[in-house]
This record gives C-alpha cells, sequence and structure tokens, in this order.
C-alpha cells in the first residue's frame, strides 16, 4: 500500500492528540497566567523545599544612616 | 552626585528617618519605615531574589490599621468570598472535603510581576495552616486556601501586608470568572487555528510542489491524481473544524454587524473566508487533476494566451484560510489580553470602606453628640435603611448622603467638588456620600439611600453624557466600507467579464480575485498597531480601556483639566511659613522674651505638636518632624487646634479664633500689620508660644512636579490647555498662572464643566481630552472626546474614562500623545502597504494569472511585514519626565550642599 494512505492519516491522529492535550492544558488553567510562569525559571529556589530558620538569614545587617 | 531613591519602591529618599539594609551586596536606603521593614522582612525570610529579579518596582508602603483586617475572620463577612465549589478550581487540593479547609480570592494592586508572585508564594507557604497559594499576575489575584482551625484568614493578610502587599477580599462571581472564561476561549482559537494551519500548509506544500496543472515543466510534476485528491481531502478534514470553531468570533462580529445595517473589517473577511472555502470544497468534490494529455488538449483548443490552465478546474485554498485565521486570531488575542489588562486595574480600586458600618443600636448616655458611648453594630452597607444613624469614625469616608447629628464635624469634600480645603459642617447639615470625616467620629443619620443620594445624581448624568458623546469614526473602518464594497463589485465585474468570455471559469476567476484580496493585512493593519501601542503605554503605567482612544488623542486639540487631585497631589503641603520671631527681638517696646527660631525650628515644633494628628494638616507637617524637637502633654482641642510642651514651653497651633484665645501677651502691631498684608488671612495657621503669636503657616495643594513640564510639552505641541475646578478658593488662579495655563475657571460644577467642553467641541469643533480624578469629573468625563483619569481616582470615574494614569506623572500624557501620533503612523503605512499590495495584485488576478502558492505566500508576507511594522511601536516610548525632574531638583540641592562645605 502506498505510504502516503497510511502515515498521512497517522498525522491526523497525532493532530487530533495534540489539539485535546492542548484543550485539556487550557481547561485546565495551565496557561491561566502567562506573564509569571514565563520568568518562573529565573527563581531556582523551589518553593517546596523548606526554608533555613529566618535567624540564619545573613545578607541583612542593619546600621545607622549619616550621610550620603 | 546621584540623588538617592528608595531600594523597595524607588522613590526618591527625602530624608533618612529608616536605617538602612545590607542588600544584595549593596546598601539599600529608604524613603519610609513601612518601606524598610518589608524590605527587613523580605531579607528575613531569604526572599532576596526577588529584588534581583523583579520587572517593576514595588509600591510604596502604605500603613493599614491591622483593626480592620480582623473584620475578615468573621465568617459571616467571609461567607460572600468564598470558593464554595472547589471542584470549579480544578486543584489537587486533597483535603478540601474538610470543613474547615476555605479557599478565597484576595485582590492586591500591588502586584507587577512574576517577581511578586514568587514572593508573596513563598511568603505565605511558610505560613502553618496556608494550603495553597497560587498567585495571578494578570489579573493581581492571589488564590489562597486554609485550614481555618490552624491560621486566621487575618494572619495570612497581614503576612501579606508584611511583604508589602495591601490586599482585600475579592469576589469570585466577579469579572475574574469571566475574564478567565474569556481567556480560555480565544486560546483554544488560537491552539487550534495554529495547529491546523501549520498541518494544512505542510499538504498545501506538497500539493504546490506536486501541482502539474500550474505548469507543464512542473517541479515535480509527476503528482498523481489520486494523491492530489487525496491531499485535498485531508486539508479539507483540517481546515474544517478551523473555519468553524475558531473563526467563528468573525462570523458572529460580521452576522451581528449585518443584521444592525453597519459594515465592518469583519463582513469581507466572512466572505473571503467563506467564498474561499466553498470553492475549495467545490473543487475537491469534483475530480479536478488534469493529465498531460488533456492539459494538451485544452490548449489546443484554445486561442486566447490570457487563459490560464490552473484555474480551468478550481483549486483548493485551504492553507489561505486556515492562515488567515491564524493571524486574526493572534491579533484579536493580543487586543483581549491589552484590554484585560486595564479591566483588573479598574477592579482593583478600592471599595473595602464601603462594606461595613457601624449602625448605632442604642445610646448609652443622653447626650446624643458623644461617641464615645455608643453601642454599635458593624453590619454590611447594603442592610442600611433610610433613617438609620451610623457612626463615622475620623478619617473613614461617609457612606451615604444624610444628616449630621453630631454637633460639629470637618468634611473633606474634595473628591466631590474638588475643593481641597476640609469643610465645617454644623449639625443638621447635609453630607454628602463619598466624602470623608476629617476629624473626630460623627454621627449620621442617613438620609437617603446608597442608589439614590449625589453620587447617583451624578452617575445618572454621566449616563447620560455617555449617549451624547461625540462618535469617532475610525479610520480603518472607513477604508474598510470603501474597500468591501469595492471588493464587491470588483468580483462581481470579473465575475460578469469572464461569464460572457468563458463562462465555465467565471466562478473561479472570481474566487482568485478574493482571495487574492484578502483582506488580511488590511485586516491587521489597524488592530496590531492599537495592540502594540497600548501594550507599551500599559508598560509605563497608563494604561487605556478604549483602543480607539489612540485615535482620538493622536487629534486632541484641548486638554481640559481638574485642579485638586489631577494637577496637584489632592492632599495638603506646607506652601509659605512667616517667621515672626525676629519682630520680637528688633521690636523693644514689647519685651517677651522669646528667642529667634529658624524657619527649619518652626515646621519642626509644628511637626512634633501635630505627631498624633492622622489629621490632613498634621500629614502635611510629617515630613517636617525632627527629633531634637519633641512635644509633651499634647491636647487636641476638636476643630481648632493643638496644644503641647515642647522644650518647657507651652505652643499652640491652630485656626486665628482658637490662637487668639491664647494670646495673652500685648497684642504686636508690627505682626497685626504683617498679617494685613498676606492676602488671606483666615486661611492662615498660626503658632503661639507662651502667649506670643511667632509664626503663620499658609497650607496648599501642591502641584505634581511633573505638571510644569508637562504643560510646557503640550503646549509645545501647541495644544490649549485648560483648567476646570470646583474648588471656589484663589487657588485656581494661582494654579493656573504657575502652569501658565491660560484658560481657566473656579468653582464650576459638574455641569458647568459639561457646558464647557461642550462650548469646546461645537464652537472650535476641536476634540478635547478630559483628565480629571474626582467623582464631579465623571459626567464631564464621558461627555469629552477622550478622557484620562489619575491615579487615586474615585472607582466610578474610572468608569468613565478611556486611560488611566496610574504613575500620576503628568508627562506621561505627552508621551502618551506622541505614542498615538506614532501609532496613527504606522497604521497609515500598514494601510498603505495593504492597498497598494492589493492595488498591484488584483489586475493580475482579474486576468486570471495568480496560482494559489502564490497568493498565500503574498498574504502571508503582507500580514508579518504589517505586524513586524507594528512592533515598532513596543520600542518608541520612551518615559520622558518627572523622574528626570526630581534628579535635577536633588542633584542641584546637593550641589549647594557641596559647595558650601568647599567654602570652608
Amino acid at each position: 500500500v502506498d505510504a502516503i494512505y497510511w502515515l498521512i492519516p497517522l498525522t491526523l491522529l497525532i493532530l487530533l492528540a495534540a489539539i485535546i492535550i492542548l484543550f485539556w492544558a487550557i481547561n485546565n488553567d495551565q496557561f491561566l497566567d502567562l506573564d509569571k510562569e514565563a520568568s518562573q525559571i529565573l527563581f531556582d529556589n523551589d518553593p517546596m523545599v523548606p526554608e533555613p530558620e529566618p535567624e540564619k538569614a545573613k545578607n541583612y545587617k542593619t546600621d545607622k544612616k549619616d550621610d550620603v | 552626585m546621584e540623588p538617592v531613591q528608595c531600594f523597595h519602591c524607588d522613590t526618591r529618599v527625602d530624608d533618612y528617618s529608616a536605617p538602612q539594609l545590607l542588600i544584595l551586596e549593596q546598601t539599600a536606603s529608604f524613603c519610609c519605615y513601612g518601606c524598610y521593614s518589608i524590605a527587613k522582612m523580605i531579607c528575613q525570610q531569604n526572599l532576596t531574589d526577588y529584588y534581583q529579579f523583579r520587572t517593576q518596582t514595588a509600591n510604596k508602603a502604605e500603613p493599614e490599621k491591622s483593626d480592620e483586617i480582623e473584620f475578615f475572620d468573621d465568617p459571616e463577612i467571609q461567607n460572600d468570598f468564598l470558593i464554595r465549589d472547589k471542584s470549579e478550581s480544578n486543584d489537587d487540593l486533597v483535603l478540601s472535603s474538610d470543613e474547615n479547609i476555605k479557599e478565597l480570592l484576595l485582590l492586591s494592586e500591588n502586584i507587577h510581576c512574576s517577581a511578586c508572585a514568587w514572593l508573596i508564594e513563598r511568603a505565605l507557604n511558610k505560613l502553618k495552616g496556608v494550603k495553597k497559594v497560587r498567585v495571578n499576575v494578570s489579573s493581581q489575584v492571589v488564590v489562597i486556601a486554609w485550614d481555618d482551625t490552624k491560621i486566621a484568614l487575618s494572619q495570612i493578610m497581614l503576612a501579606l501586608q508584611d511583604v508589602g502587599y495591601n490586599a482585600i477580599l475579592y469576589n469570585t462571581e466577579n469579572q475574574l470568572k469571566i475574564q478567565d472564561k474569556q481567556n480560555k476561549y480565544w486560546l483554544r482559537r488560537l491552539a487550534l487555528a495554529g495547529l491546523g494551519m501549520m498541518q494544512v500548509m505542510m499538504y498545501a506544500v506538497a500539493l504546490y510542489l506536486g501541482d502539474n496543472g500550474s505548469s507543464n515543466e512542473g517541479i515535480m510534476s509527476d503528482m498523481t491524481k489520486d494523491h492530489t485528491s487525496f491531499l485535498r481531502w485531508v486539508s479539507f478534514l483540517v481546515a474544517t473544524p478551523v473555519l468553524i470553531y475558531s473563526a467563528s468570533p468573525i462570523f458572529t462580529n460580521a452576522y451581528t454587524a449585518i443584521k444592525n445595517f453597519k459594515l465592518n473589517m469583519d463582513i469581507p473577511l466572512a466572505i473571503a473566508l467563506s467564498l474561499t472555502y466553498m470553492a475549495s470544497v467545490l473543487a475537491t468534490l469534483q475530480p479536478t487533476v488534469l493529465t498531460q494529455n488533456e492539459i494538451a488538449y485544452k490548449s489546443s483548443t484554445y486561442t486566447t494566451v490570457s487563459e490560464p490552465f490552473f484555474i480551468s478546474y478550481g483549486e483548493v485554498y485551504f492553507d489561505s484560510i486556515t492562515m488567515l485565521v491564524f493571524f486574526i486570531i493572534v491579533g484579536r488575542y493580543l487586543e483581549f489580553r491589552a484590554r484585560m489588562k486595564l479591566a483588573s486595574q479598574g477592579n482593583t480600586r478600592k471599595n473595602s470602606p464601603f462594606l461595613l458600618v457601624e449602625k448605632i443600636i442604642s445610646y448609652q448616655s443622653k447626650s446624643s453628640s458623644d461617641a464615645e458611648h455608643l453601642m454599635t453594630e458593624k453590619v454590611h452597607f447594603k442592610k442600611i435603611e433610610r433613617g438609620d444613624e451610623l457612626l463615622i469614625r475620623a478619617g473613614a469616608s461617609i457612606p451615604f448622603d444624610g444628616i449630621l447629628m453630631s454637633m460639629n464635624a470637618q468634611i473633606d469634600e474634595a473628591m466631590l467638588n474638588g475643593e481641597f480645603m476640609p469643610v465645617e459642617k454644623t449639625k443638621g447639615d447635609r453630607l454628602l456620600g463619598s466624602s470623608i470625616n476629617n476629624e473626630q467620629p460623627i454621627i449620621l443619620k442617613v438620609s437617603k439611600d446608597f442608589n439614590n443620594g449625589y453620587l447617583q445624581h451624578l452617575k445618572n448624568l454621566q449616563q447620560r453624557c455617555l449617549q451624547q458623546r461625540p462618535d469617532i469614526s475610525i479610520l480603518a473602518d472607513k477604508i474598510a466600507r470603501y474597500f468591501v464594497i469595492f471588493i464587491l463589485m470588483l468580483a462581481l465585474g470579473t465575475f460578469f467579464y469572464w461569464y460572457n468570455h468563458d463562462s465555465a471559469q467565471a466562478l473561479w476567476i472570481t474566487i482568485s480575485v478574493l482571495v487574492i484580496t484578502c483582506p488580511c493585512a488590511l485586516s491587521l493593519a489597524t488592530p496590531v498597531a492599537q495592540t502594540c501601542a497600548i501594550t507599551s503605554l500599559n508598560n509605563n503605567q497608563f494604561f487605556v480601556r478604549d483602543k480607539d482612544f489612540l485615535q482620538k488623542l493622536a487629534h486632541v486639540k484641548h486638554i481640559v483639566f481638574d485642579k485638586t487631585g489631577t494637577i496637584t497631589h489632592g492632599k495638603l503641603s506646607l506652601n509659605a511659613l512667616y517667621n515672626y520671631t525676629p519682630i520680637y527681638n528688633n521690636n523693644e517696646a514689647i519685651n517677651q522674651s522669646q528667642s529667634i527660631l529658624s524657619d527649619a525650628a518652626i515646621a519642626a515644633i509644628i511637626a512634633a505638636l501635630e505627631s498624633q494628628s492622622e489629621h490632613p494638616i498634621a500629614t502635611a507637617f510629617n515630613q517636617y518632624r525632627n527629633a531634637d524637637w519633641s512635644a509633651s502633654s499634647l491636647e487636641n482641642t476638636a476643630y481648632n487646634g493643638v496644644s503641647g510642651i515642647i522644650k518647657g514651653k507651652y505652643y499652640h497651633f491652630g485656626k486665628k479664633a482658637f490662637i487668639d484665645t491664647h494670646l495673652y501677651n500685648v497684642k504686636n502691631q508690627a505682626i497685626d500689620s504683617l498679617l494685613e498684608k498676606t492676602n488671606d488671612p483666615q486661611s492662615l495657621q498660626y503658632l503661639a508660644c507662651e502667649g506670643n503669636l511667632i509664626a503663620a503657616v499658609a497650607l496648599n495643594d501642591e502641584v505634581r512636579a511633573s505638571a510644569y513640564k508637562a504643560c510646557k510639552l503640550l503646549k509645545k505641541r501647541g495644544i490649549a490647555l485648560h483648567i476646570l475646578s470646583g474648588d471656589p478658593s484663589l487657588q485656581v488662579r494661582k494654579t493656573a498662572q504657575m502652569l501658565d495655563v491660560a484658560h481657566w475657571q473656579k468653582n464650576a460644577s459638574p455641569e458647568d464643566k459639561i457646558a464647557y467642553v461642550q462650548n469646546l467641541q461645537s464652537v472650535q469643533g476641536e476634540l478635547v481630552l478630559m483628565v480629571g480624578d474626582g467623582v464631579n469629573d465623571a459626567p464631564v468625563m464621558a461627555v469629552a472626546d477622550a478622557s484620562v483619569a489619575i491615579t487615586g481616582a474615585a472607582d466610578f470615574t474610572l468608569n468613565s474614562a478611556d486611560g488611566y494614569l496610574h504613575s500620576g506623572d503628568l508627562t506621561l500624557l505627552n508621551g502618551a500623545i506622541k505614542q498615538s501620533k506614532m501609532s496613527m503612523k504606522i497604521i497609515k503605512q500598514n494601510l498603505f502597504w495593504a492597498l497598494l499590495y492589493n492595488f498591484c495584485v488584483v489586475p493580475f488576478a482579474v486576468m486570471g494569472y495568480i496560482p494559489p502558492y502564490l497568493a498565500a505566500v503574498g498574504m502571508s508576507f503582507s500580514s508579518l511585514l504589517v505586524i513586524m511594522n507594528s512592533l515598532r511601536l513596543n520600542k518608541s516610548f520612551i518615559i520622558s519626565g518627572s523622574v528626570s525632574a526630581n534628579h535635577q531638583k536633588m542633584a542641584e540641592k546637593i550641589d549647594t550642599n557641596e559647595s558650601t562645605v568647599k567654602s570652608f
């Protein structure tokens, strides 16, 4: 059988699957916020990882300001 | 030297009262204690990534009383907001059936970028009992689920405040759901059109290459008839859902336009799409492809050279159809996103002060003016009826029109009529809804319900004006109208010509004309350019609601400003200080011991006296607070003034009448004569020390720093400026003179303003832009051709505004006009190109020389060109304005400091 007659219907099936998956994703709020997720990758810390105690945070200190 | 800006919110640091922090290896200064504590909290929680990755600066911290937040713990109040149908939120919340787990939406105006979302999610996830946090940046909403037994909602909201986000509860039935639905609506259509387009294009390429009809020496002309037919059927299968599903908005729009006897851009699109589709279907149905022999036969039977073969038996245009639909839907989706952005801005205006009111149930003591001994109950404002008595606390806004039952009141009506000085009211006076009670709790007897007050009167006026609003016809629609007619005539003409010469081909050539003239580029020309311009304005905190606004803005000849809150900040600040202390030393007739004080010291003394108060006058002195001067035994005499002891001396500060009662020393002639020279002695506030009048201060509503530059720039553009204010004071003229604005009118009622603007429109026939903020501006904004609301504008004012100037930087107006002119230019270029392209190819199409692949290439090329050209708008907009002016001012200040240092 000519390959075209079963390969092209196959692409149609794959297309159908892609559309179904995409619609599923859209309906499940995957594309709800296009602004946030775009830069999510920049924040390397995973929010689910337990935090170090706040007391251990070392990158701040207070000092009185006198001049500029 | 660079001026120092607040690390957190980027406002200029005026004083260094707040300590500094070391963040991300740099010293961070803060404008106020609020910002400092937010930054400290962020550091403590190890969330400094926020500062590293944020793309927009945070809002300045604003203090909010925490006792207000505790109301939200009331289950009854929460009830209105809870998300009950948890299945709808589609989340993997395991314990969602648990009664104690509650879920609702919080809305915060301060959410700007994804760094904000990250910060909130991190900060709240740390709290025990919080089950879920999800932030949506586009709609500025936090979805939160928590265990009510472990944590109270107010604690969550406080934690949110700690990192700089003041939030309010958000009703789920609100716009968000609709927006969410629409977003999905467009995304699904976009997804299908995109996938379908790519797929059909693939089949189309095969058809182009194997097209043995178009030329005898075809690239790969050995494609069999069966294969061609098969590919056409497959293309048909994919293109059909794209047309039916993705293009449905185009068809519905066209249908409604036809139903209303209007022509819009969607009609030629719908006609082109449906005709092309039907022609392609016909071509697919019939046994099309000719063999070489048939072609040879055909060509021999016809003698005319202009006879193309390929058209003879129809072609399929499924690729053009899907591509057209995809481009259109992309444009529409971008448009929708820009609109959504402004809608969410409108939502976030706070309406919480109206949520709960304090209804008086019983009086414990009989004296009705004594607000301290009242039994009150917090009631939702909807439950209030006419005749109910309400307790209005100091600083709270008045929810309904009513009669004042207390002896005195001082009311800020700036929002209603633009009067910047508080108004004194006595018992029995009428108070207007949405004005603000400045001092002392008062009792209000509700006289009119919420729907029937002064505010409602303005609303009705606004409604009427909106109907009268002059309609501006949109350039693209105008062109579209002519274009539709032109194309239809052309297609008809072509059809009749070919019908007479060769009836078999008439239909196919007509179709090819319609495809070639496919109004894709034309229909993209305007919306894409508009969307780009609107997005770039949005990014500069200038939100545009109405896309026609840009076109109007480009032709504006008059700008009418409101004064209070628009040109000015809408809050009092120190304007002039008359220091009388030197007189005491020069004049020997008076022998009171009165040391000379500097102006700064006097301001500091007043600031110390007012340090306990939240009154607008007190806040004007906040910035002069100095640790060297602190007051003790402060005493506040309601509606009159304050007194207290500073450095062992007894000071009084307040109105003339109040001070007069405390002047027990001999009247000072020198001072009296000086006082008479100041133009409005009644509006002054006085300071007395140990019975001597030592200073007077004039308070003023300060003009925005950006106003000067904005006025200059706008005038340079040849735009006439006007100031219309409801303020009856001389201040209006002064402001107009300061800004060199020639036309001004004070004491203007909303009706006066409407008449003024309508006069400009009718007499001069030119477009008027109204810029305002108060509710009294809402009707006139509806009547003006274009309108801009400025930051802090009332909800209802925002409703009639086309644009919203969120940053309050007036120079952005000039930028927006520049941008709108630029976008008009680009729209014209786009239209020119689209029309030029059409006029060049239409003759060939009419003669039947254009094969389908050329039609598709031409169409996508011109569409891309139009989109690329429009994208230039994203880059062209550069903020010019007050920030740099501030820098300059600050730099000058520092320069003078340095030079004094050098001279030593």
